[in-house]
């Protein structure tokens, strides 16, 4: 650098850092005039109006101010980022406000609509439209008020923002107290109408003064969006885990301690966060600097740091020092319970803030938004995570701590990170040893041959004069292709890439003689010489003019490849001819290549899936006329050159790379090849998708180049197959490094061997049939019949079975062993045909759509059998969620604030959606649709299944194998009328698509159809996710607990689907479930870790069963011991042959962290056990099918029956052994019904225990006390004496009036499950009716209603 | 999407979607609302979205049921927290769900310009 730039440089320096010491004091002073005056403002306020005014406008206000801070759309740090570079300044800030303003108006409206549900003390807010308007309006403004400070930092005027903040506040000051007589309207428009009466001089500024004499002075960069909406969208995320933070800490202090202690912390962060704010502004400053001068952000950071240190570090000690007095200013119970030294802790935390601020405003100047993410996400979880921990036995002292160790810990992990990034170094450095070692390496190659080269030149053209300088144009491990000015040199450097080139030479020698081709042979190059130095083979050819069509753009690359299949065609059809295949076109097309293919090492383990398609193609191919002819061998588009014509056209100039060339090939591998080659795909999942729809690949092919195949009597698989093997053979003849390269075999070679051999139409592995060409009409129809007709025949004949069976079913004769107590042979029969008929399909075709019809009869067969043979809906949880859905008929709306059962208003999505199915059909009772439920949901789960499974496997066998386990092991009965069974079923859609669309390669989606395009795939996920969260509670975390283990395991890129999973869930729990968020927070947290109290109750409970009820209990378990070992078997048969699936894996373990962190009671072992089954039943299907081509199918068939054998008892067992009880008559509903319809709103309803018709009609009006459900004690004082027990409960003059109500199905399941002894119930009714206290007021065969006689 | 005629299935869900409306709004009885509307708010409503959207014949029929579904209970959702319920209303909203997504299958139908 000369003097003169140097000192010009310094100078330069010098000014930015002045600059950026200006506009950081302007942001901090802008910080100190708002808090200062907003604190006088709130003081003003407290003074002039009624407490109750206060309180609303300023929730009003902080309504308006989250709003706003959602609807910034991480644009607030955007535009500092982008404004100080962009050219297009002004376009961007009136996109920012628009598209701000717009969210800000639609969050506002939304909150308005949602107004009663997390905001009912605003209820004026919408109490009229203009009401409503203004808000909406206010709240548009206010977001354009908040962006106007980030364009000011962004254009380098920050001096102006504490100039208009402080006559913001001075105005509303003054309008505060002008508008006194206006009530809570007054205080907000205050506060709002000055704002925007600030927007237009402030705006006038930025766009009449500041945006024309920058387009005169500077030149800028040109945005583009994506940058912005990258940056913008992980700031916000970032922003998000911030608010989170902020706002859910006074909750867990609200719910783990008291108000007080919650009022405190509120008051310790507001006062340190001021020192955070500093923070903040100087880096704000700094990143308006810094991105408008990249070059010298070093200096500006260092800048930055020291002025942020000077202005927080002073500042926190005073405050560490004066806490307990600030505190005292607030009161003096907020110093007390440890509060200064909460204060203390937080304020000294803004210390390390420095540090952190200052790093990820950096990290936003050279646009690493992940840090910033990252930053946040930690802290946001380290921050709540400790706190949430440690607050119960520390007090408010542990949130303190938790925040300094924690700001502590990232700041030094910053600082070291930022002074070595050793693995970013190292990559980079690796990067880069490596490619200077193959420059040095080709030229040490080109120094090495220039001598043999240039002997080779002057053979070509003897005229030529020596020392012409030689350029390497391309090279791999044994050739070199090297530009010899006027011609092309390529030199072999070993046999095999010496017979390429001699092949090549003869090629164009055969193409150069050709006169059929005419004119079309000045588009390929002439050999001029061939020489042989040495082990060196050396070919000049001409060189021909042209850019070669892969660096085309898009449009004319896709024109270009039609003109290139077209020149193609021209070559084929001039050397064209017909012969009949025999054993020499066998050899060479099939049996050469496929013999060396299969000598690879890494490609043993698929030796019999390659000797497969071996067979295979000769079977098709035996016998067969065959179009011949010319062929490139290797046409992908870098071989071909275009040029622009004279007349401005796109034109072929040539086609190079003659190597894989053959005078008799068959001309549709050309063709293949390059599609192949257009697709951007890999080879492998290009040929994969041809198998898995052959005719798409003729009309592609005529789509994309323009052209039909030559042989259109041989199928496309057949063709593709053999352009595919044709393509691996010359990849791994030519360049031993694909041999070594084991991704690269995995990805096309096995990949397209596994699929080959599993297809629908598989290929000949020893036991199945297939109509090969040749094959006579009655042989095809004998293997018809064979491979449809006899399961199809068997299907029906089994459903038919079990319907008649069914007839003869006596369902009162049912004992404690359940509805299988009361089947007979003929079910026993039909089901054992269908068993049959399905080992059969397994075997003998594998038709998807075949062996899915076994699947639906299976499920009718359980689903359809309980819904016909039962009087009334199966299940008392399910008559339970009747009733919310009645409720929701009956009042119009849910109500997250009711009494009995709040959780389900808070999460509505099912019962809503129920609700308008039910009321759609023209029913006013969820009775009916709850009958079907368990079908409808088992039908749309399985299709919901097959598409996640097919991610996983290709394997036809693989996949419906494990639909039958799944379908027979998945015995814990959530499909009934409940949330949790539609959110099952979208939880599988989601991952289906997560697993396609997020992949990262590592889990090969097996399925070769074209994939979901991401945009759509994440509108999708997002629609999905949300339907989730707003309508479970464990669904949403199993969703989150399965994205992070796929991510964890590096299967898919969780960024996107885990934000959107968290976010969904945590934002719909903390608006709408709020209430019950924060009610039953303290619940959660208690057995939060402990998963031996949240299962014990459900083991525990085995204690009371009865015989019967016992080998229930045990028949459920066993299916579970089993489907874990067969899984494991699965997983280990794998591993063992290197196919260990990690996704797979993955979700079946992520489960199991849910019984530990959930307390949902002994429930979440059956929710987790109903996650794990889908993945069990994969591996436990791959334990049986372990190789894609299993050469040990009969006792494949074997293994298939004998599991299902053994799974059918257990699964009728445990699915419906507690039938008796859960099956009610039409008599339990008749009686249960009079008295909900009778009682008086706010009866108490004593009954036997909780299973029964219950709840299903107004239910929110009852106290309901079921004796079972009561203390050890108080059901012994029943049994003792239960007419002066029940007497005394059912004389309660406190409520209307008491009932007691004793069923069949109580007494059943006293008696069958306890907690009381067996006969119990039956006791009590006996004792109650014998005494003369008491009066049956209803009455029928199985349910009486009891009250306390009258007294006359 | 390969595999399925883009036409045929526009004027499923078109007919479907139709019928639907007006079993639900002229009160049809019952026994004939059940065939028509069940099939439509689990399956129909979210065909068209689901055969645009996705593009793989594997998903369609579980993308489907997702997007019905939840479309189902979003619209239900809304109405049951502001308290604007209208079943009638929700299906008629639903109806223009299925046909928007009917109408950018067919316009995104190969072929078509």
């Amino acid at each position: 650098m000369s003097p003169a730039a140097s000192a010009t440089g310094q100078r330069e320096s010098a000014d930015d850092a002045s600059n950026l010491n200006r506009s950081a004091n302007a942001l901090v002073l802008g910080v100190v005039v708002t808090t200062g005056l907003g604190f006088f403002y709130w003081v003003a306020a407290a003074r002039l109006y009624d407490a109750d005014v206060v309180g609303k406008a300023s929730a009003l206000i902080g309504a308006m101010t989250f709003l706003t801070t959602a609807a910034t759309l991480g644009l607030t740090n955007g535009l500092v980022r982008f404004l100080p570079a962009t050219s297009a300044a002004g376009r961007l800030i009136r996109n920012a406000y628009m598209v701000s303003a717009l969210a800000g108006a639609f969050a506002a409206i939304v909150f308005l609509l949602g107004q009663p549900l997390w905001a009912d003390e605003l209820e004026f807010v919408r109490a009229t439209p203009l009401a409503a308007t203004f808000f909406i309006l206010a709240t548009s403004a206010w977001v354009i008020f908040v962006l106007q400070d980030s364009v000011l930092t962004g254009l380098h005027h920050a001096r102006w923002v504490p100039v208009y903040n402080g006559g913001f506040a001075v105005a509303k000051l003054v309008a505060l107290v002008a508008l006194t007589t206006f009530g809570v309207w007054g205080v907000f428009v205050s506060w709002t109408v000055p704002a925007i009466a600030v927007l237009a001089p402030v705006n006038w500024y930025v766009f009449r003064r500041v945006l024309p004499k920058r387009a005169r002075h500077r030149s800028h960069r040109r945005l583009r969006l994506r940058d912005l909406a990258e940056f913008a969208a992980r700031d916000y995320v970032a922003s998000l885990f911030w608010m989170g933070t902020t706002q859910l800490m006074p909750l867990i202090v609200l719910s783990r301690l008291s108000a007080e202690a919650s009022a405190t912390y509120y008051v310790s962060f507001s006062i340190a966060y001021a020192l955070y704010l500093m923070t903040i502004s100087v880096g704000s400053a700094y990143l308006a600097e810094a991105s408008r001068h990249p070059t010298r952000a070093p200096v500006l950071l260092r800048r930055a740091a020291r002025q942020a240190t000077i202005l927080v570090v002073p500042a926190s000690l005073v405050g560490v020092v004066v806490a307990p007095l600030a505190l005292s200013l607030y009161g003096a119970d907020y110093s007390q319970h440890g509060g200064a030294t909460l204060l203390r802790l937080v304020i000294a935390s803004a210390i390390p803030q420095v540090v952190i601020g200052l790093t990820l405003a950096d990290a936003r100047q050279r646009g690493d938004t992940r840090l910033v993410v990252a930053v946040y996400g930690i802290t946001a979880v380290a921050v709540l995570g400790t706190s949430f921990a440690t607050i119960g036995r520390f007090g408010l002292v542990a949130v303190g701590w938790s925040w300094l160790l924690t700001q502590t810990i990232l700041a030094v992990v910053l600082l070291r990170r930022r002074r070595v990034d050793v693995s970013r170094e190292g990559l980079a450095l690796a990067v880069d040893i490596r490619r200077q070692v193959r420059v040095l390496r080709s030229r040490r190659r080109l120094h090495a041959v220039t001598a043999d080269v240039e002997t080779a030149l002057r053979v070509a053209d003897p005229s030529r004069r020596p020392g012409t300088r030689l350029r390497l144009l391309a090279s791999d491990n044994s050739t070199l292709v090297i530009d010899g000015g006027d011609c092309v040199v390529r030199v072999a450097e070993d046999a095999a890439a010496t017979r390429a080139l001699a092949n090549n030479a003869s090629a164009l020698r055969g193409i150069a003689a050709d006169h059929r081709l005419g004119k079309r042979r000045g588009l390929f190059p002439l050999v001029l010489a061939e020489h042989d130095v040495g082990d060196r083979h050396i070919t000049v050819e001409s060189q021909i003019d042209g850019t070669s069509v892969d660096r085309l753009g898009t449009r004319a690359r896709r024109e270009a490849v039609r003109r290139v299949a077209a020149v193609l065609a021209t070559v084929n059809e001039a050397t064209r001819s017909k012969v009949e295949c025999g054993d020499e076109e066998i050899e060479r097309l099939v049996t050469q290549p496929l013999a060396r293919v299969r000598t690879v090492p890494w490609l043993s383990h698929v030796d019999a899936e390659l000797a497969a398609v071996g067979e295979w193609l000769e079977a098709r191919l035996r016998g067969r006329e065959l179009v011949v002819g010319r062929t490139h061998g290797d046409p992908w588009v870098a071989n071909a050159l275009a040029r622009e014509s004279e007349r401005a056209r796109l034109e072929i100039s040539g086609i190079v790379d003659w190597e894989d060339s053959s005078p008799d090939g068959l001309l549709d591998i050309d063709l293949f090849l390059l599609w192949f080659s257009t697709s951007g795909r890999e080879l492998g999942d290009a040929v994969n998708a041809v198998l898995a729809d052959p005719h798409a690949a003729d009309r592609s092919l005529r789509e994309v180049l323009g052209r039909t195949r030559p042989n259109q009597r041989l199928e496309p698989c057949t063709a593709a197959m053999l352009a595919w093997l044709h393509h691996v053979d010359a990849q791994l003849s030519r360049n031993s490094r694909a041999g070594r390269h084991r991704v690269w075999l995995e990805r096309n070679v096995v990949a397209v061997a596994t699929a080959a051999a599993t297809r629908p139409d598989p290929l000949p592995g020893g036991h199945v049939v297939a109509a090969l060409p040749g094959t006579s009409p009655r042989q095809s129809a004998r293997a018809w019949v064979t491979t449809h007709a006899i399961p199809l025949a068997a299907t029906a004949a089994a459903a038919i079975a079990w319907s008649l069976a069914s007839i003869a079913v006596d369902v009162e004769a049912m004992d404690d062993y359940g509805l299988i107590s009361v089947l007979n042979v003929g079910h026993a029969v039909a089901f054992a045909l269908l068993a049959a008929s399905f080992v059969w399909s397994l075997h003998r075709h594998r038709s998807e759509l075949l062996l899915g019809l076994h699947i639906v009869v299976l499920v009718g067969m359980w689903q359809i059998t309980p819904a016909l043979l039962y009087d009334t809906l199966r299940y008392a949880w399910a008559w339970k969620h009747t009733g919310i859905v009645e409720y929701l008929l009956r009042e119009g709306r849910v109500d997250t604030t009711v009494a009995i059962s709040p959780i389900y208003h808070a999460w509505p999505g099912f019962f809503a959606g129920s609700g308008l199915l039910t009321e759609a059909i023209g029913s006013r009772s969820a009775v009916t649709l709850a009958t079907w439920t368990p079908l409808v949901l088992d039908l749309m789960a399985i299709a919901a299944l097959r598409a996640l499974l097919r991610t996983f496997t290709a394997d036809v066998r693989v996949l419906w194998l494990a639909m039958w386990l799944y379908v027979l092991a998945n015995w814990v009965g959530q499909d009934y009328f409940a949330p949790q069974g539609t959110g099952f079923v979208l939880y599988l859609v989601l991952l289906a698509l997560v697993l396609r669309s997020e992949d990262t390669g590592r889990h090969q989606v097996v399925d070769p159809a074209p994939r979901t395009p991401r945009l759509a795939s994440r509108i999708l996920l997002t629609v999905l996710a949300l339907a989730i969260a707003s309508s479970h509670q464990i669904t949403p975390l199993m969703m989150i607990l399965s994205i992070a283990a796929l991510g964890i395991t590096r299967v898919i890129h969780v960024r996107f689907a885990l934000s959107v999973a968290i976010v969904t869930t945590v934002g719909w729990a903390f608006t709408i479930g709020r209430g019950y968020v924060v009610d039953t927070a303290s619940e959660v947290l208690d057995e939060f870790g402990d998963p031996l109290s949240s299962t014990s109750a459900t083991l525990d409970r085995s204690a009371f069963l009865n015989d019967a009820q016992r080998i229930v209990s045990f028949a459920g378990r066993l299916i579970v011991v089993m489907m874990v070992i067969l899984a494991l078997v699965g997983v280990v048969r794998q591993w063992q042959r290197g196919r260990f699936d990690v996704a797979n894996t993955a979700l079946m373990l992520a489960p199991g962290v849910l019984i530990v962190v959930t307390p949902f009671g002994g429930e979440v072992l059956f929710r987790a056990f109903l996650f794990a089954v889908p993945f069990l039943a994969l591996a436990a299907a791959k334990a049986v099918f372990p190789d894609a081509i299993s050469v040990e199918h009969r006792r494949s068939g074997l293994a298939v029956a004998v599991l299902t054998a053994l799974l059918v008892p257990c699964f009728v067992l445990a699915y419906f052994g507690k039938d008796r009880q859960y099956s009610f008559t039409n008599d339990e509903v008749a009686a249960v019904t009079w008295l909900y319809e009778h009682a008086p709103a706010g009866s108490t309803i004593v009954e036997g225990s909780t299973n029964g018709p219950r709840q299903f009609l107004r239910y929110e009006q009852f106290i309901y006390v079921p004796i079972a459900e009561e203390s050890e004690t108080t059901r012994d004082a029943v049994l003792e004496n239960p007419t002066f027990t029940l007497g005394d409960w059912l004389a309660d003059e406190s409520v209307p009036a008491v009932y007691l109500l004793l069923t069949r199905s109580q007494a059943i399941d006293v008696d069958s499950v306890g907690p009381m002894p067996a006969g119990a119930i039956q006791q009590i009714e006996d004792d109650i009716l014998d005494s003369p206290r008491f009066e049956v007021v209803f009455e029928n065969r199985d349910a009486v209603v009891i009250q306390l006689a009258r007294r006359t | 999407m390969k595999g399925i005629r883009d036409d045929g299935v526009t004027a499923v869900i078109v007919g479907w979607t139709v019928v639907t409306v007006i079993t639900v709004v002229a009160g049809a009885p019952g026994w004939l609302r059940v065939p028509t509307v069940v099939p439509f708010v689990l399956v129909v409503v979210g065909l068209g979205w689901a055969i645009t959207l996705t593009g793989e014949r594997a998903l369609v029929l579980a993308v489907a049921i997702g997007l019905s579904v939840s479309s189902t209970m979003f619209v239900a959702e809304a109405m049951a927290l502001t308290g604007l319920w209208s079943p009638r209303f929700g299906i008629v909203l639903l109806a223009v769900v299925a046909l928007a997504g009917a109408g950018v299958q067919r316009a995104r139908a190969p072929g078509r310009r």
